[in-house]
């Protein structure tokens, strides 16, 4: 072993961690085990799934008034359109009765 | 990256040792006890790689994480060094790749820890931990696998699944390429 490869030994020499880097670790995997031991459907409870479906739920709710409200209006409008030509059909009435009565007066 | 039991060297062959066996079955304590008897070496691995502290511990974090979901296909306590010692140093050359794409660093920019050495002796260690650290990824790692670890070219050859005479040629050049500029 030549003189560069003694260096090489003594610079690359093995060195300890932090002293807290093994309970920083057993920490992730306590993470990881209640990750993995978790039921799948248990993901619907996670704060973010909960907030996505919080979101959706809202954006449902939106787009079913908004449907809601358009059919609403619809209806609203046939029933004004049914009175309108109740009203006509009510003064043609009228008129065709006034007419009348004016030809047997003659 | 699992390292496959077909790929070891015949004293690799040990028999799965209790804590092993116990760690593989879920106890914690079994797991910690493995994680205190390897994380010198593959902190050390990642620390020769990057000369950053912080660098080091999270990629040797990541490795154990790794290690934890990969138990049950490590069969004893040589295959588990074997397997942390392919694990880091393939995950240094990633991370370090997926670093310098990511422009977070520059090769001039590694800072070793201790910038002010109290000896001339440390001085010089230092100026070669900083040279080794300027090498190409894949001399870098031969290089920290052969003077860290001790490892011979052929258990470097196995562990990184390179041909023995690429990790020959690389440590050859790597020794030629750190000689010269430490005559610089």
């Amino acid at each position: 072993m030549d003189r560069m490869e003694e260096k090489l030994k003594q610079a690359l020499q093995r060195r300890d961690p932090s002293p807290d880097f093994s309970a920083r670790v057993m920490a992730r995997i306590a993470e990881e085990k209640t990750r993995r031991e978790q039921p799948w459907w248990r993901i619907w409870f996670a704060p973010s799934w909960r907030m996505a479906m919080t979101g959706g739920l809202a954006c449902l709710l939106l787009v079913g008034a908004g449907v809601g409200y358009r059919e609403y209006r619809e209806r609203q409008r046939a029933l004004e359109a049914r009175d309108q030509i109740l009203q006509a059909l009510q003064i043609t009435g009228t008129q065709l009765n006034r007419v009348n009565r004016m030809v047997h007066q003659q | 990256m699992a390292a496959k039991a077909v790929s070891l060297e015949p004293q690799m062959a040990a028999s799965m040792t209790g804590t092993l066996a116990q760690a593989a079955a879920g106890d914690e304590a079994a797991f910690a006890l493995l994680l205190r008897q390897h994380q010198r070496m593959v902190f050390s691995i990642a620390w020769n790689f990057f000369g950053d502290r912080s660098a080091a511990e999270d990629l040797a974090q990541e490795v154990f994480v790794q290690m934890f979901q990969s138990l049950r296909a490590i069969e004893s306590d040589s295959h588990l060094v074997f397997w942390l010692r392919q694990v880091t140093t393939r995950k240094c050359i990633d991370h370090y790749r997926w670093r310098l794409k990511r422009k977070h660093i520059a090769l001039d920019d590694w800072v070793e820890e201790g910038a002010t050495p109290e000896s001339p002796d440390h001085m010089a260690l230092g100026r070669v931990s900083n040279l080794v650290r300027g090498l190409p990824e894949k001399f870098r790692a031969v290089v920290v696998l052969r003077y860290q670890e001790d490892m011979e070219p052929t258990q470097i050859a196995a562990s990184l699944g390179w041909p023995v005479n690429t990790v020959k040629s690389r440590l050859h050049r790597a020794l030629q390429m750190l000689k010269d500029r430490l005559e610089k």
